[in-house]
């Protein structure tokens, strides 16, 4: 059904590849998902072709019922698509919306009652610096984009709301979905091992920090550790293993991100055994 | 990084919790530590404005490059000569300009607007560098009343991550210290007029400027404990929180002090911009390598407690000696660089060559190269050095004239260290045997087996261009 070798190495691609074909059924079986950096064309009435519009890694998870496709870059830069779980930070209250920015190129709009439960009467009151975990419900190159905290038509809680009392931190968007996909792994059938993805870092502090982590794939996180100064050294651990994961992969990656933690877990308990 | 305005309001309170209650800061320091300096100088050639002030076209400058944690500055220091201002006629002028992108201040998203970052580091700068006397300007005169020198500071922010004025002091302190101007010479006057030359730097090493004293700023936030709103200290709050400061540590010597500093204020040095951002006062206290405090300067924000200042004096004046002892090696380090490449450049041909930048100073050189009165062979000096990196001499120097490639490519061509008995450049060819009497001892690895004869046509660049014809392209 699909031409992108399963299971095999990371596929690197450009901007136009035909990585799969769908067919058109009139039953619907088949539910293919595209990422960011992929599209769909009409190839003819039976098939359906998915293009790449990025140039990157070809990343794809699912079985064959249930696909999902994306490219990884290394862009700074978020372009908001439909469904993508995103960390917002408010800038401002309108009448109806909160203006919220998400790390696009505009802020998106954010309904004051879109989120779980709330009413007119009772509803989150949030303001300038308050931190929102929302899914993309509108995501359009000429309009604001509109961002959620609704979980619908879903049985599992995604978690979405305001997020309190921890630290933001921005980093490239490549890099927080290698992070999503490494360690966090958005399906339950994840393909890849926590040992075998470079960017891992989560999963090693986690080995030795009790921490809260939320991960946006606009390239914000949000990490709440269990004292102020444990959540400043694991934003300071994942910024840090951003240029080791860069440079490096695999094993040695993994090792020099163990180093790294060990070396600040060391500082970190040494300055509060001072006090 | 995460900043921005959205992020820092984010994460102050976080920072501002973190910082007070543990000690620990946004980049995991504690509020005594400050981020890792490392400072670069070099020497550079730059277009004079006015080319008929002496100096001529071309000039040397002197540029520092420093980097403080994530802030980079860099500060260019030139020299021209001037009219004296008139209220001072026996004095020459040090200005200082600070440039930085407003891109660079837009996009660290604090409420500081670009005119306020670059002018209050000019202002400190200005305070610091000529108020205090740090620069002596008196030396600067050539002839009262009619020429002086005019010594430029050009600050330049890279980037931006917080504290860009100890940045820049450095940098500025720096460059000063490495530069040298020209040195002057007093023609003899035909009537009363007396002419005046500047000798350029290629043919008399210059002068070095008179600094008095080498001031480094050190800044400070406050964060006032039990953040609330227009809640300012009154003499009641003192003793409400306790003696467990973190200024405690830091000896208190009496009684006095030691009351004052029970203050509910948390100091950090050297801040990043959200803690810039965030703090509730900022100082800076510039106090130089000997341990004088020059400078206190406090910008806005609440009121501090005046004990607390001695303190700041204190750290600022421990800190400062560290600085100093960084900077003055790092200038030695320069001045030997500077001594051996000006050997190594006369003991190869003539001066200037190894700084070749464009035509005409080639041709300077070569003109220099024929004048050099010189016997054949002279051994003018042995040195030894053992620094990496190219003389700056190519095959393209073979039209020197008079002095053939081979010798020097020979120098040139050693990567590593090398000890090179140098020979004053000859003025006529002679025997290819007698050419040079250079030992050349590669202690590193040779950049090229073929290095001394380029000129005639050495066989790997030859290789490599054969590599590249059609018929290979098609090949492969």
């Amino acid at each position: 059904m699909s031409t992108a070798a399963d299971g095999g190495g990371p596929r690197r691609c450009v901007p136009g590849e035909v990585v799969a074909q769908v067919p058109r059924e009139e039953p619907v079986t088949t539910t293919v998902r595209l990422g960011s950096g992929t599209t769909q064309e009409k190839a003819d009435g039976k098939t359906i072709l998915i293009r790449t519009t990025k140039a990157g890694v070809l990343r794809q998870t699912g079985k064959a019922a249930s696909k999902r496709y994306w490219v990884e870059t290394r862009h700074q830069r978020y372009v908001p698509t439909m469904e993508d779980l995103v960390v917002g930070i408010v800038l401002d209250c309108h009448g109806e919306n909160y203006s919220v920015d998400i790390g696009g190129p505009q802020h998106a709009l954010l309904p004051i009652l879109d989120f779980t439960g709330a009413t007119r009467r009772n509803r989150p009151m949030l303001g300038y610096g308050d931190v929102v975990y929302a899914s993309v419900s509108l995501a359009d190159r000429d309009i604001d984009p509109m961002v959620t905290c609704v979980e619908k038509n879903s049985n599992r809680s995604k978690g979405l709301g305001p997020l309190k009392g921890g630290y933001v931190v921005k980093v490239a968007t490549g890099f927080s979905r290698d992070l999503l996909s490494g360690s966090n792994g958005v399906d339950e059938e994840e393909e890849e091992g926590l040992g075998t993805s470079p960017s891992n870092v989560l999963a090693l502090l986690g080995e030795s920090l009790q921490y809260e982590c939320c991960l946006g794939v606009n390239g914000c996180l949000w990490v709440k550790g269990e004292t102020h100064a444990e959540t400043l050294l694991i934003k300071n651990a994942i910024l840090n293993s951003q240029n080791i994961s860069l440079s490096d992969s695999g094993r040695e990656a993994r090792k020099r991100v163990k180093w790294m933690i060990e070396e600040l877990l060391k500082k970190h308990n040494a300055s509060t055994v001072e006090d | 990084m995460a900043s921005g305005g959205g992020f820092i309001a984010a994460n102050g309170e976080l920072l501002r919790a973190a910082l007070l209650e543990s000690n620990v800061r946004d980049d995991g320091r504690n509020v005594r530590e400050s981020r890792g300096v490392s400072l670069e100088l070099s020497h550079g050639f730059q277009e004079v404005a006015r080319p008929n002030d002496g100096v001529g076209g071309k000039q040397v400058v002197t540029t520092a490059s420093v980097q403080v944690g994530r802030t980079r500055v860099s500060s260019t220091v030139s020299a021209a000569v001037d009219e004296p201002p008139i209220d001072r006629a026996h004095e020459g002028t040090l200005t200082i300009f600070v440039d930085c992108e407003r891109d660079l201040v837009e996009a660290a998203g604090t409420q500081a607007t670009h005119s306020e970052v670059t002018g209050e580091v000019a202002r400190s700068l200005d305070q610091v560098l000529k108020h205090c006397r740090a620069v002596d300007l008196e030396s600067l005169c050539i002839v009262p009343g009619r020429h002086a020198w005019a010594i430029r500071v050009d600050i330049r922010v890279l980037e931006l991550d917080g504290n860009v004025l100890d940045a820049a002091t450095i940098a500025a302190v720096a460059s000063i210290k490495a530069f040298k101007r020209p040195e002057i010479k007093f023609r003899e006057s035909e009537g009363s007029t007396e002419r005046v030359t500047v000798v350029p730097l290629e043919e008399r090493d210059g002068v070095r400027l008179t600094v008095h004293h080498t001031p480094f700023t050190v800044s400070f936030v406050a964060f006032r404990k039990q953040h609330k709103q227009g809640d300012w200290p009154d003499e009641g709050d003192k003793d409400a929180e306790g003696g467990e400061d973190l200024e405690m540590d830091e000896g208190s010597s009496s009684e006095e002090e030691a009351e004052d500093m029970r203050a509910n204020f948390v100091y950090a040095i050297d801040a990043t911009l959200a803690e810039e951002a965030i703090c509730d006062a900022k100082v800076v206290v510039a106090a130089d390598s000997e341990g004088y405090v020059r400078l206190v300067r406090k910008y806005g924000g609440c009121p501090l407690p005046k004990g607390d200042l001695t303190l700041l004096g204190r750290l600022a004046c421990i800190r400062a000696r560290e600085l100093g002892a960084y900077v003055e090696a790092k200038c030695k380090a320069f001045d030997l660089e500077e001594k051996q490449n000006r050997i190594r450049r006369k003991a190869n041909a003539g001066p200037s060559l190894a700084l070749a930048g464009g035509k005409e100073t080639r041709e300077h050189a070569r003109r220099q190269v024929l004048a050099t009165p010189g016997k054949l062979g002279e051994v003018v000096e042995v040195v030894e050095f053992g620094l990496e990196g190219d003389l700056g001499l190519d095959s393209e120097d073979e039209d020197v004239g008079t002095t053939n490639g081979e010798g020097f490519e020979a120098g040139a061509g050693t990567g590593g260290g090398a000890v090179v008995i140098g020979v004053q450049a000859p003025t006529s060819s002679r025997p290819s045997s007698e050419k040079m009497r250079g030992v050349v001892v590669p202690s590193g690895k040779p950049r090229g087996g073929e290095a001394g004869k380029d000129n005639s046509g050495g066989s790997s660049p030859k290789r490599l261009r054969d590599a590249f014809t059609p018929e290979f392209l098609r090949r492969s």
